[in-house]
C-alpha cells in the first residue's frame, strides 16, 4: 500500500460504471462439479476459475448489468448485493484482463 | 553412406525414423539409447524421417536430418535433440494420439503416468518402478490413444540426472547436468499398450525423504498439470485439452510429494499393482 508522510495514503476511489452490461467472451468451457477452466483459442490460454469467478462469469450472459449480478448473487447467499459489489468488479476486471470477458464501456469496470 | 558407417531404424506404430550412423560407436550409442525402438521397416512402412549422425572430431558429433536441420555438440546433447527430433516427426506423423512430455510403466496390465515439467523426477520414479516389477512403456514421450485410454509404448532408454536434487537450491544447475543413461533389459520393456490407472505428478521435496505424500487432485489443477504437458503444435492444442480434460475425469489424478525416488516408488506399487 502506498502511503504518505502522514500514514496510509487514502482509500481509492472506487469509480464504477454500474449499468455496464459483461458479456462471456467465445471460449472453450471445461467444467467439472464447482471448477470451471476456460479456454481462450485467440491467446492460446488457459484460466481456471474459482467459485466466485465462476458464478461471476456464468451471470455474465449479456443481460445483467455488474449491479445486477451482484443483486443475483447477493440473493443467492443471503446478502445485501451491495456487499458483493468490490468482488464482483475485481472478479469482472480479472476476465476482462485475460480476455474472457468483454464489457461494452470504455472504461475498465475495475478500480480507478 | 561412407564406409563403416549403419542405418538403423526407429519404428512406431507403422512408421519408422531412418538413423545413419557413422562408425560403430555411435551406432552402439543409438542401440543403448533408443533400442527398445529399433525395427527392420518392412517395405510398405513409411519413412518419416531420416537422421545422420556422424563425429567430426574426438566427442563431437553431428547431426543432420532431412529436414535440413543441423546441429553439433557433444554426444549428451546431439542425442538429447535427436530424441527431439525423433519424437516431434512421430507426434506429427500420429496427430490422433495425445503425446505427453512424460513417463509410464505397467504391471499386471495396469499402467501409471507419470506427468511433469524438466526436473520433477518422472524418469527417475520409473527406473525405480522397474525395480518393482513394473515394465517400462515409456520415458520422455507418451502416446496415449484416448478412446480407451491406454499408452501405447515408446520406450527410450531413461536418461537419469547424475547429481541428486540436493544439488542446492540451483534448479537450473541440476536441469543442465548431463544424464546417465540407464539399461533397461528388453524383459523389463512393455511390449503391448497398457491402460492409465492412474496419473501421478511427482514434485520433489526433500523434506519428504522417508513419507511420500499423495494428494488427490481435482479435475481442473489435473488439466493444469497435464496440458502443460501436452507435445501438440498450437492448432490442435484445443483438442489436446478437450482430450487431457477426459482423461482428467476419468482418470484419478494425484500430486505426489517425495524426497527419496525408492522410497516413493514401493508406495506407488503398493498402491496401484494390480496383483
Amino acid at each position: 500500500m502506498s502511503r504518505t508522510e502522514d500514514g496510509p495514503a487514502p482509500a481509492t476511489e472506487l469509480s464504477i460504471d454500474m449499468t455496464a452490461i459483461p458479456s462471456r467472451a467465445a471460449v472453450e468451457t471445461f467444467e467439472d462439479e464447482d471448477e470451471c477452466l476456460l479456454y481462450n483459442p485467440a491467446r492460446d490460454e488457459a484460466s481456471a476459475l474459482n467459485r466466485t469467478a465462476n458464478e461471476v462469469w456464468h451471470l455474465c450472459d449479456g443481460t445483467l448489468t455488474i449491479l445486477d449480478i451482484s443483486e443475483t448473487l447477493g440473493e443467492r447467499y443471503g446478502v445485501d448485493g451491495a456487499l458483493l459489489i468490490g468482488d464482483v468488479v475485481k472478479a469482472i476486471d480479472a476476465l476482462q484482463t485475460r480476455g474472457l470477458v468483454a464489457v461494452p464501456d470504455d472504461r475498465s469496470p475495475g478500480l480507478i | 553412406m561412407s564406409a563403416g558407417a549403419q542405418r538403423l531404424s526407429i519404428g512406431f506404430h507403422g512408421r519408422y525414423v531412418e538413423l545413419q550412423c557413422g562408425g560403430d560407436v555411435l551406432a552402439g550409442e543409438v542401440k543403448e539409447r533408443l533400442g527398445h525402438l529399433l525395427v527392420s521397416p518392412r517395405p510398405c512402412t513409411e519413412r518419416i524421417l531420416q537422421v545422420v549422425l556422424s563425429e567430426v572430431a574426438t566427442s563431437w558429433v553431428e547431426l543432420r536430418d532431412s529436414t535440413g536441420r543441423v546441429a553439433c555438440g557433444s554426444l549428451d546433447y546431439v542425442f538429447h535433440l535427436a530424441r527431439k527430433w525423433i519424437t516431434a516427426a512421430f507426434v506429427s506423423a500420429h496427430p490422433d494420439f495425445l503425446w505427453l512430455h512424460a513417463a509410464a510403466a505397467t504391471r499386471d496390465h495396469g499402467g501409471i503416468l507419470l506427468a511433469g515439467p524438466a526436473g520433477a523426477g518422472k524418469s527417475t520414479l520409473v527406473v525405480q518402478l522397474i525395480g518393482h516389477a513394473w515394465r517400462l512403456l515409456a520415458d520422455d514421450a507418451v502416446p496415449l490413444e484416448m478412446g480407451n485410454r491406454t499408452a501405447l509404448p515408446f520406450p527410450f532408454s531413461p536418461g537419469l540426472r547424475t547429481a541428486s536434487h540436493a544439488l542446492g537450491d540451483d534448479f537450473q544447475a541440476f536441469l543442465e547436468q548431463p544424464k546417465m543413461v540407464v539399461t533397461v533389459s528388453p524383459d523389463q520393456v512393455a511390449l503391448s499398450r497398457a491402460s492409465i490407472d492412474v496419473v501421478v505428478f511427482p514434485q520433489y521435496i526433500s523434506s519428504r525423504a522417508n513419507s511420500p505424500v499423495l494428494e488427490r487432485l481435482s479435475v481442473v489443477p489435473a488439466v493444469q498439470g497435464l496440458a502443460s504437458q501436452c507435445l501438440v503444435p498450437i492448432q490442435d492444442r484445443l483438442r489436446a485439452l478437450r482430450d487431457v480434460f477426459r482423461l482428467a475425469q476419468s482418470v484419478p489424478c494425484y500430486r505426489l510429494l517425495y524426497g527419496d525416488a525408492a522410497t516413493a516408488a514401493a508406495e506407488l506399487t503398493r498402491r496401484w499393482s494390480r496383483s
